[in-house]
């Protein structure tokens, strides 16, 4: 795995570093899905992991947030190390993720599903004597997310009965939801159709939103799409891993 | 916008209609001792509980449970010891048998959680069965014959429950807080998040949640609820056997419950009612009981899988939007 600026030479004053992984590694039983993974990614930067189908891209995520522990290697958030960190914790520390296959809940209405992530922040996850008017306050900020990546119109329906396309949008609301410091988004664009198009269109200027409002995003893709001043890590199949430049 | 009014004055008379069914519900079992036997109604309301308090996990968190007996019948114990060895008044003797079934719940619950699935429904088989082979052994159950002749007692040390309808009256306040208590947590922002569990797991962990501590909690707060169902039978029956730790009654439980409808708020209430009413009437018959229930489970799986009331409220929100 390497690093390669996309566009010419990185500059002078470069912006510190906010998640690093130090040789990491995960074998199953004896197959080696990802191995000596060296990764910086920098405050206020867009990164993008790439590779080929199997390359372990989505393996990386897991690594470095937590659903999967790694076998070897060191992950430093924020100077902080989360090596050993629950997966639960590490999300409250800032550094977010969100899923491949579209990471909703099915049976909630859309609003619902921003409003249990805005839930934990504000101090609301475990109260079970109160009323459920009491999430009421946190409307205003979900339908804000919600306008932010244009569901405002959806917000009563339930979110399983969505576009496929749709349900990412909200999955990315509620990732949003969460004020992240840095967000890893796994194939956000994966298997959107004709009916996302627009969706996708109008992303771009979301994504922009989103990198100004968070710390750092990185985003993983099967093909290299060139974002312009951003980052790029490839990885490859083979080992010892190739140099791939985008 | 229009649309938005109109849903929301549709949401208000569902709202209206919703608890003007629950107070003709409340109304029809405080009338119901008048018409049927107590003893029969007071049966039918500590199962109700119970599957009540089951499907808190099953229905709203996704965890099937399949030692929920241990909580149901170890309060049933704890209750009847201490109203019949230590002569506690029957208030005090249920607050300790939903205490002890609360700690059990905390035992069993810490090993449990830490697998899913059919792991986690096999760990709490085994720690149930644990919990059976401990009342066969324990001195303080009495082994094969259990605690017999529990004396019902003056509850608050003046109202005589020996008299049926007091004791019909205290055990239908009991399922009133026990039902209530499972509507307010499943309608909280703790049951959101419970919800949220159930529907996918990894995203409530992403999203920051311990889901560990959640699943804990719900389990704690189901067997706590169990517990009460367990302690106010065995002040019914008056005796607490090993019946009630029995693997079979966590089978009844779950039987009740998908009856009923999983995650309905009144599906067990229904399917306990059923359940119980079938084993009531052909108690006396020469056909198996077991036979009767097993084929309508049988036909409940084919034809209507969301339960009884689960099919009823899909039927309707169906109309509903049909009609729209």
């Amino acid at each position: 795995m390497t690093e390669a600026p996309v566009s010419g030479a990185a500059s002078d004053a470069e912006p510190r570093v906010v998640l690093s992984a130090r040789g990491l590694r995960r074998d199953f039983a004896g197959f080696v899905a990802v191995k000596d993974v060296d990764l910086d990614v920098r405050h206020a930067k867009i990164h993008a992991l790439i590779g080929p189908n199997g390359a372990g891209k989505t393996t990386v995520f897991n690594l470095l947030t937590k659903f999967l522990a790694p076998s070897a290697g060191r992950i430093e958030f924020m100077g902080r190390d989360i090596t050993s960190t629950p997966p639960a914790r590490v999300a409250r520390l800032g550094l977010v993720r969100s899923f491949q296959i579209s990471a909703i809940f099915p049976h909630l209405s859309v609003l619902d599903n921003v409003r249990v992530a805005l839930q934990r922040p504000g101090g609301l996850g475990y109260q079970f004597w109160r009323s459920r008017g009491s999430l009421d306050l946190l409307t205003p900020r979900a339908e804000q997310l919600l306008e932010t990546v244009g569901l405002q119109n959806e917000r009563n329906r339930m979110a399983g009965d969505l576009s496929y396309g749709r349900k990412r949008v909200l999955e990315i609301a509620t990732t949003l939801a969460l004020d992240p410091k840095v967000l890893l988004l796994d194939e956000p664009m994966a298997g959107m159709g004709h009916e996302d198009v627009e969706t996708v269109a109008t992303s771009s200027a979301m994504w922009r939103r989103i990198a100004q409002s968070s710390w750092s995003s990185t985003i993983s893709r099967s093909l290299p799409i060139s974002v312009t001043g951003s980052r790029c890590f490839s990885v490859a199949k083979s080992s010892p891993p190739a140099i791939t430049r985008p | 916008m229009a649309e938005l009014t109109s849903t929301g004055i549709d949401r208000q008379t569902r709202a209206r209609t919703e608890w003007l069914l629950v107070g003709l519900g409340i109304a029809a079992l405080i009338a119901a001792p008048f018409f049927l036997y107590p003893v029969f109604l007071m049966k039918m309301l500590c199962f109700a509980l119970f599957a009540a308090a089951f499907n808190l996990l099953l229905g709203y968190t996704g965890l099937l449970s399949f030692g929920h007996a241990a909580f149901f019948g170890g309060a049933a114990y704890f209750t009847a010891h201490a109203v019949k060895e230590w002569g506690w008044t029957p208030e005090f003797g249920v607050l300790l048998g939903v205490f002890g079934a609360a700690v059990l719940g905390l035992i069993i619950g810490f090993f449990a959680i830490r697998r899913q699935g059919i792991y986690f429904a096999m760990i709490t088989l085994a720690l149930a069965q644990m919990f059976y082979f401990f009342c066969v052994q324990a001195p303080f159950t009495k082994g094969e014959d259990g605690i017999q002749g529990v004396p019902r007692g003056h509850l608050f040390g003046f109202i005589d429950l020996s008299v049926p309808l007091n004791m019909y009256f205290f055990v239908l306040g009991g399922f009133l807080i026990g039902v209530f208590a499972v509507w307010r947590i499943v309608h909280s922002p703790f049951g959101m998040i419970l919800k949220s569990i159930r529907e996918n797991e990894n995203r409530a962990i992403s999203l920051g949640y311990s889901v560990a501590r959640y699943k804990l909690a719900a389990f704690v707060m189901s067997a706590t609820l169990a517990g009460l169902a367990g302690a106010m039978k065995a002040l019914v029956f008056q005796f607490a056997t090993l019946t009630d730790v029995t693997w079979q009654m966590s089978g009844e439980v779950i039987l009740m419950t998908l009856l009923g409808g999983i995650g309905t708020m009144l599906g067990p209430i229904v399917g306990a009612g059923l359940v119980v009413t079938l084993q009531n009437y052909l108690a006396t018959s020469e056909f198996p009981v077991t036979v009767i229930t097993g084929a309508i489970f049988m036909i409940c799986v084919l034809l209507f899988r969301r339960g009884i009331v689960g099919e009823i409220l899909a039927r309707f929100s169906r109309g509903e939007s049909d009609a729209r």
